[in-house]
């Protein structure tokens, strides 16, 4: 593991079988250690196992810090209810200030009322714009028009979190800024980066006892 | 690490194991009696759990109320099957056998497929994330109901298998089938009984397990392969061996867990049955062939 | 009572038993000689539903039960006292006797036909809640008897009741036989002791590689010279 010059200490690291259906020994593994927190890569499943197991062995970490799906789906919102809340997730997300992206989040609780916006239907929707954009621009359906005028893209009013749309010499859009998401009374705030944040982080979390 | 933190954990590995033991116990009848591998074990298991779920989603019954009427199900099932599809293969070769049941197995997991998708599913009772703690042990609460009805279920099997005339006449099957014949037993009914009382373990301890974790159409195989682990380290045939077995198993995965790495707890049930098969080659509680 | 006509039974493509014919009649020992290998086992599984490849008529009590399973050729009061004992080995020994009274026919004579038997082999009385794999030979063949007539058969079918038993304890088994046919029962005797059971027979028929060769009464047979050079080593 490479080293970080970071103020923490790793008191433990444990890997299951994603495919499992029982976490109860991690879990009871991972509160013997003493952590104040809680770093999570994981899936759907075995996120709300986790959780389940978190709130059976009753012990609520300082904060659940998820580097993966899983902990802001709306699968997990919805299954654990007011369990849900507290994970904070570190993820691509969209910026919820932008104009675009709370035109989307309108949209959405129009046409799908209960489902929260994210970055699968952020990601999606921004595909057909730089598309749109881009047939726009080449005014043709030619190939080679339209990947020219593609890679020539630069799209500022965008809904993902950093300055917008604009591919470098590989293709990539490297000015795209990860976010950190919390969970919040079957919400998802946005934490950071700071021109996107619209709420403060809750930490240490709520105790899972007595949330019932 | 904290006395209390072993205990935490080997508590809920017996309970658990209480209910592996439970499933494996049907295994155990049918072969002690019929001496057919379930090779589809896992997949009637996987069957009990999705009726449990389904129920339970439509008319919010817990999972041990339906117990009883789940294990009724199968039993029927079991029953039908023997009757039906078995009952023709007990004098063919046993690789025949396995391959009626594996299809069977795959028939089962494919329609489950079809039905629910890959996804898992769950119950959410209302204890799903109740615990009990009694001093520096926190337990949790469904898996001490699970637990204590995989208990009940097997001490009214045994009671069965000792106590009722019918039981004694399956008992009399797997002494001696051409005895059974001689005094005019309907042999192949019994068979069919057995395997219904075989699928009527598995199908409480899967309306059980749902309590414990979920399911998808594709973790029958994995329990076929517990079962089998549980019951040569038990002892083929004995009751209490399959019961026993699975508290062993279950806290071996829960320690090994615990004191290694997580991902590696299976290796350690397969690790004591390769010691049982090289020092106790029937099992722990088995008995010495006749 | 019981009729065999030109009775076939195979094992797959081996013939085991040739137009196979006798005749039993109600209160007879009916006696079968043969050689080891003859057939003598086969046709009393065939006649009891246990061997099912066949051709051929049975007829007992008046239905032909060719091709009938044992259960309920068994319920028709045909019992029989199998090759090798065949008990329950770990049920003990009141176990095997509730076993033998399981039969539909048997369940309400139940009872009365346990105090029978315990009456007739004080023994098993002794040994009720001991495994009956732990018991004797001979205790094992009593048996084996005792479950037989929890059934309550009308006719016995005994498949070397003496084999593997000590001279003096065989020879109490065959007097039992002729006891419980004193009693009514009808019996048909498949036993190694060939002068015995020829002498306990009102009727015998000697097989010889699945055929009957020769037919007569007890008597006519013991007095037969074949009989007497082969089976009897005179
Ligand atoms: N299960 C079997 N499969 C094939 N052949 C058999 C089987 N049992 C007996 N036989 C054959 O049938 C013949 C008659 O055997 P059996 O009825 O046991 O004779 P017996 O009782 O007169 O000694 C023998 O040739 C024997 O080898
Ligand atoms: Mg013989």
């Amino acid at each position: 593991m490479p080293i970080f010059e970071m103020p923490y200490v790793l008191v433990g690291d444990i890997a299951y079988d994603p495919a499992t259906h029982d976490l109860s020994v991690e879990v009871a593994k991972a509160k013997a250690t003493g952590a104040e927190a809680l770093l999570v890569i994981s899936r759907l499943n075995d996120a709300m196992l986790l959780t389940r197991e978190l709130v059976k062995q009753r012990w609520t970490p300082q904060g659940i810090m998820s580097l993966g799906p899983g902990w802001y789906e709306d699968q997990y919102l919805k299954t654990l209810g007011r369990l849900a809340d507290g994970p904070i997730s570190f993820i691509p997300w969209y910026d919820p200030h932008k104009k675009l992206s709370r035109m989307l989040e309108a949209e959405l609780a129009k046409t799908h009322p209960g489902v929260n916006l994210n970055t699968d239907h952020v990601y999606t929707f921004e595909a057909l714009l730089v598309a749109a954009d881009a047939y726009k621009r080449a005014g043709s359906s030619d190939p080679k028009a339209l990947a020219d005028a593609i890679r020539a893209t630069n799209i500022t009013d965008n809904a993902s979190v950093g300055p917008g749309i604009q591919f470098d010499a590989k293709g990539q859009n490297d000015k795209v800024r990860g976010a950190a998401v919390q969970n919040r009374g079957g919400k998802l705030v946005t934490l950071a980066p700071k021109q996107a944040a619209n709420a403060k982080p809750e930490w240490p979390m709520n105790s899972y006892l007595g949330r019932g | 690490m904290p006395l209390s933190v072993y205990l935490n954990v080997a508590v809920g590995g017996v309970l658990t194991g209480l209910v592996y033991g439970l499933m494996a116990l049907g295994l155990s009848v049918i072969f002690g009696v019929v001496r057919v591998v379930n090779f589809a074990h896992g997949e009637m298991m996987t069957v009990a759990m999705y009726i449990a779920i389904v129920t339970f989603a439509w008319f919010h019954l817990d999972p041990l109320i339906l117990l009883v009427p789940i294990a009724a199900v199968l039993f029927v099932f079991g029953y039908a099957l023997q009757a039906s599809l078995i009952n023709p293969f007990i004098t063919r070769p046993e690789h025949s056998q396995f391959l009626l049941l594996v299809a069977l197995a795959i028939i089962i997991a494919n329609t489950l497929l079809i039905i629910f998708g890959p996804d898992a599913r769950a119950v959410q009772t209302a204890y799903a994330y109740d615990s009990f703690q009694v001093g520096p042990v926190i337990v949790d609460a469904a898996k001490i109901y699970a637990g204590a009805a995989a208990i009940v279920v097997t001490v009214a099997l045994f009671a069965f298998f000792r106590l009722t005339l019918l039981g004694k006449a399956i008992r009399a099957c797997a002494d001696n089938h051409t005895g059974a014949l001689v005094v005019g037993l309907d042999v192949e009914r019994l068979y069919a009984l057995t395997f219904g009382l075989g699928a009527a373990c598995v199908g409480a301890a899967g309306s059980m397990l749902v309590l414990i974790t979920d399911a998808t159409p594709m973790v029958g195989p994995g329990y076929t392969l517990l079962a089998f682990v549980i019951v040569i380290t038990g002892g083929l045939g004995s009751m209490p061996g399959a019961l026993l077995g699975g508290v062993l198993i279950g806290v071996t995965e829960a320690i090994a867990g615990l004191l290694f790495t997580p991902s590696a707890k299976s290796m350690f049930a397969f690790a004591i049955l390769v010691l049982v098969l090289l020092f106790r080659p029937r099992g722990i509680l088995g008995k010495r062939p006749a | 009572m019981l009729r065999v006509e030109n009775l076939d039974v195979f094992y797959g493509d081996v013939q085991a038993l040739d137009g196979v014919s006798l005749d039993v009649e109600e209160g007879a020992i009916v006696a079968i000689v043969g050689a080891n290998g003859a057939g003598k086992t086969t046709l009393i599984r065939a006649l009891a539903g246990m061997q099912r490849e066949l051709r051929g008529r049975i007829v007992f009590r008046g239905r032909d039960i060719a091709g009938w399973p044992s259960h309920r050729v068994c319920n028709l009061g045909l019992g029989q006292v199998a090759e090798g004992r065949q008990v329950f080995p770990t049920l003990t020994v009141a176990e095997n006797l509730d076993i033998g009274a399981m039969l539909p026919r048997a369940r309400a004579l139940s009872a009365r036909n346990r105090e029978r038997v315990l009456a007739m082999f004080p023994v098993l009385a002794e040994r009720s809640r001991q495994a009956a794999g732990t018991l004797s030979g001979g205790e094992q063949q009593m048996l084996a008897i005792a479950r037989c007539l929890m059934g309550a058969p009308e006719l016995i079918m005994f498949d070397e009741p003496s084999l593997g038993l000590a001279p003096k304890i065989a020879l109490g088994m065959l007097e039992t036989i002729r006891e419980l046919n004193g009693d009514g029962l009808t019996c048909l005797l498949v036993e190694q002791n060939v002068a015995l059971s020829l002498k306990l027979a009102s009727r015998a028929y000697v097989l010889e590689n699945g055929r009957v060769t020769l037919a007569g009464s007890g008597a006519e047979l013991l007095a037969d010279d074949r009989v007497r050079s082969a089976y009897l080593g005179l």
